[in-house]
């Protein structure tokens, strides 16, 4: 979405319902895609991005441009709603829990895909922490400093986590023998 | 290293292995949590209505009473100015398949009526902006109409001496319960709510945008005309669907339901112009276009032809692939199918069709309409049928009174026993039945004298030497007047030497056979004296012709004394015509 279009749509959607509509249609799958590539759970995902909204929606008002998107925000509480999520159920497996567990519900493409696959077993095998941040970076495309106020962190800081990250993406890749898969792109 | 995590990154890009453009949330999910959200802003506004509330209460104490008013009322112009600018942007249809989350506001938007509110016994005059809610009455007057508007971008619209009830309104169903009257529904195409008008047990749910229903209680008949995609009716057992630019008609009395199409005077009428002009304002268009094109390949205007018949081929094309073409009228005759290869092919728009020709200018005009009753610009070319003339009247005038004058041509055709000139006041004169004259064969034109005033139809036709013609000419009418005078006046002024003076006056008309004086020194004139006795020496004879005007007579008299005259114009035989004799007298006759 363009940046000019989101800011009208957002400053619309501060008194009309039908703006917000249109921005719940935009950003619904990318949230919901966000929070299931977290717990590969449809009922969590569900649940949490049923939260995320309606904080949306109550707090849209408050909402300002501080040099990062709309969508920045909307991951931000999507993340604050699945931390307070698995704070509020302890019992439920974190994505770190749930990491060597095949996941049946994901509806993927690359389910014939060998580079995908390997991508997603191997992302599944880092801490969720990691996954997040790779996530958001590759797969929502967020800029760094989005990253980190989602997260929680200096831009700096996200900068280190970020590398830290792809170390450990690329540890995986190594201790599977998937790293040869990276010789597509010599 | 860095290589290595380079080309992790790129790797990690090109496989957005579970993106959210290829996870697809699940749809009753959405519609679920769509509904939350909506509830969510409905307690919002609420809430925002409660602080409304309360600052009204704080500033209405004693004092401040007036100017708080004012100010509040100020404040509160401002904010429904304010809403309804907000309102009017998101008023847009939606495109089909785009959700607008549904809000369940009624407000009246325009026109004079009575609303009896819920928990109210009395009607009230409505205001407009005035919210409806859930459980309230609105009827028009006999002379007024009403709109109410929904949140959701709903109308509904009510004609005349109607009244609806408003049965539920939320989020998810909106039920209107049609007392009486004649409704329209312009509704926008939303999923996730159900748009029911009740009328007399028959139920009629919106599956499309835009209907009229009303009823004819004389004949216990519910009427659904649907202007736009569809609605479902229920009654009793029976239910159906009525389609775009169907209407169907329950009889409630017997349990049946008639569907047929929308007639044109259906979709155009006043009731429905109205609500197309309102839906016009809202930026709503009706199916509207220029019509379709119409080409006509043959023939070539102003073309002459000596056939009787001529074939119209053309094509008519749509204004887009929108419309459909309905039919096509030539000359006010419709057509809608092609049947031999001739008529109208609403699905290729091409037409070829026969007409038949009038001798002259044939104006041929052609218009194409598309089903919403679009009419395209219409078409106007002539054909010329020129008719072979061999035999006919080519003049034809009434040069003076009693008189007509003919001419004709004759071409390739002999006349060896020459022609007969039929006359008579009713059309197509015969021979021998109608009077008639014999013309030589070499002769082409004639007079026609004598005649008694009147409208004419005269022919020529071709003599066969025995007891009839061959061959007519057409008919020709002339007026011919009259040689007789209509009126006359007479006087008689005593002259020298016993000499009287008859002054005849002769008024439209003139006496060509002459007139007839008779004196008498009794009154009456006995007539019989002069006219039955041939001898008869009272009378004096003038053969005339006397023209239109005044005519001095003078009488043969050779007695003195007192005398009354008696003056008649005469038919060709010498006989009085009644009506055109007058009587003057007693005139002193002296020496």
């Amino acid at each position: 979405m363009e940046l000019a279009y989101e800011q009208e749509l957002v400053k619309k959607a501060k008194e009309s319902l039908k703006a917000f509509d249109k921005i719940y249609e935009y950003y619904l799958p990318k949230i919901y895609g966000y929070i299931f590539n977290r717990t590969f759970s449809k009922e969590i995902s569900e649940d949490v991005v049923s939260q995320t909204f309606i904080k949306a929606m109550t707090n849209i008002k408050s909402f300002k441009y501080r040099g990062y998107s709309f969508g920045a925000w909307l991951y931000r509480i999507a993340h604050n709603a699945l931390m307070d999520y698995y704070r509020k159920n302890p019992s439920i497996e974190t994505g770190d829990a749930a990491l060597n567990q095949e996941d049946p519900d994901v509806d993927c493409k690359a389910e014939n895909d060998e580079m995908k696959s390997v991508v997603l077993k191997a992302l599944r095998k880092i801490p969720s922490a990691y996954q997040e941040i790779l996530s958001l970076k590759f797969f929502e495309e967020l800029s760094n400093k989005e990253i980190a106020d989602i997260i929680g962190c200096k831009k700096e800081t996200l900068a280190v986590k970020l590398h830290r990250s792809l170390k450990a993406f690329k540890k995986v890749l190594i201790k599977n023998k998937y790293l040869n898969i990276l010789s597509i792109f010599n | 290293m860095k290589n290595n995590l380079s080309k992790i990154e790129k790797l990690l890009k090109s496989a957005r292995s579970v993106s959210s453009e290829e996870l697809s949330v699940d749809k009753s999910f959405k519609e679920t949590l769509r509904g939350k959200l909506y509830r969510e802003y409905l307690d919002q506004t609420k809430k925002d209505f409660q602080i409304w509330t309360k600052l009204k209460l704080i500033y209405l104490n004693k004092s401040f009473r007036f100017i708080s008013f004012a100010f509040l009322s100020i404040l509160v112009c401002i904010f429904a100015l304010v809403n309804l600018v907000v309102k009017d942007s998101d008023k847009e249809v939606p495109s089909e398949g785009s959700k607008v989350i549904v809000t369940a506001k009624a407000i009246l938007k325009e026109g004079r009526g009575y609303i009896l509110k819920k928990d109210n016994n009395d009607w009230e005059s409505t205001i407009v902006g005035q919210e409806i809610e859930a459980g309230d009455t609105v009827k028009t007057e006999e002379d007024s109409r009403l709109i109410i508007d929904f949140e959701t971008g709903d109308t509904i619209r009510l004609n005349s001496g109607s009244e609806v009830k408003l049965e539920s309104l939320d989020d998810s169903d909106i039920t209107i319960e049609q007392i009486q009257g004649e409704s329209f529904s312009r509704l926008v195409k939303l999923e996730s709510r159900n748009y029911i008008i009740k009328i007399h047990g028959v139920e009629c749910k919106s599956l499309g945008t835009t209907y009229i229903i009303n009823e004819d209680i004389d004949n216990k008949l519910v009427n659904i005309y649907v202007f736009e995609s569809r609605v479902k009716f229920e009654y009793k057992k029976l239910q159906g669907e009525v389609n775009e630019l169907e209407k169907v008609q329950i009889k409630l009395e017997e349990n049946v339901s008639e569907k047929s199409n929308l007639t044109e005077e259906e979709y155009k009428c006043e009731f429905a112009l109205w609500n197309k002009s309102k839906d016009i304002e809202k930026g709503v268009n009706w199916n509207e276009n220029e019509g379709p094109i119409i080409t006509v390949y043959e023939p070539i205007d102003g073309i002459s032809t000596e056939n009787k018949n001529i074939t119209i081929k053309g094509e008519v094309t749509k204004q887009s692939d929108k419309f459909v073409l309905k039919r096509l009228v030539l000359n006010d005759q419709e057509y809608n199918e092609m049947t031999d290869g001739k008529g109208f092919d609403k699905e290729s728009g091409d037409f070829n069709i026969d007409i038949s020709l009038s001798e002259g200018e044939n104006p041929i005009n052609i218009k194409a309409y598309d089903i919403y009753w679009n009419e395209g610009r219409e078409v106007n070319i002539k054909v010329i049928r020129t008719i072979p003339r061999f035999f006919y009247i080519s003049n034809i005038s009434s040069p003076e009174r009693g008189k007509i004058y003919v001419k004709w041509a004759i071409n390739n055709i002999q006349a060896p026993y020459g022609v007969k000139v039929i006359w008579a006041y009713h059309t197509d004169p015969i021979y021998p039945e109608d009077e008639s004259i014999l013309i030589n064969q070499n002769e082409r034109e004639a007079n026609i004298t004598e005649l008694s005033g009147g409208a004419y139809y005269v022919r020529v036709c071709i003599y066969d030497g025995n007891v009839g013609c061959s061959r007519y000419t057409e008919n020709k009418s002339v007026i011919v007047k009259s040689m007789f005078a209509s009126n006359i006046e007479v006087s008689v002024v005593n002259g020298y030497g016993m000499k009287s003076e008859i002054r005849l006056k002769l008024i439209d008309g003139g006496a060509p056979y002459g007139v007839k004086v008779i004196w008498s020194s009794t009154q009456p004139v006995e007539e019989f004296i002069c006219f039955t006795f041939p001898m008869c020496f009272n009378y004096s004879t003038y053969s005339g012709p006397f023209s239109e005007g005044y005519n001095i007579l003078t009488s043969d008299i050779r007695t003195v004394g007192s005398f009354y005259f008696k003056v008649c114009v005469l038919d060709k035989n010498g006989n009085k015509i009644e009506e055109l004799c007058r009587t003057y007298g007693p005139v002193e006759i002296t020496l």
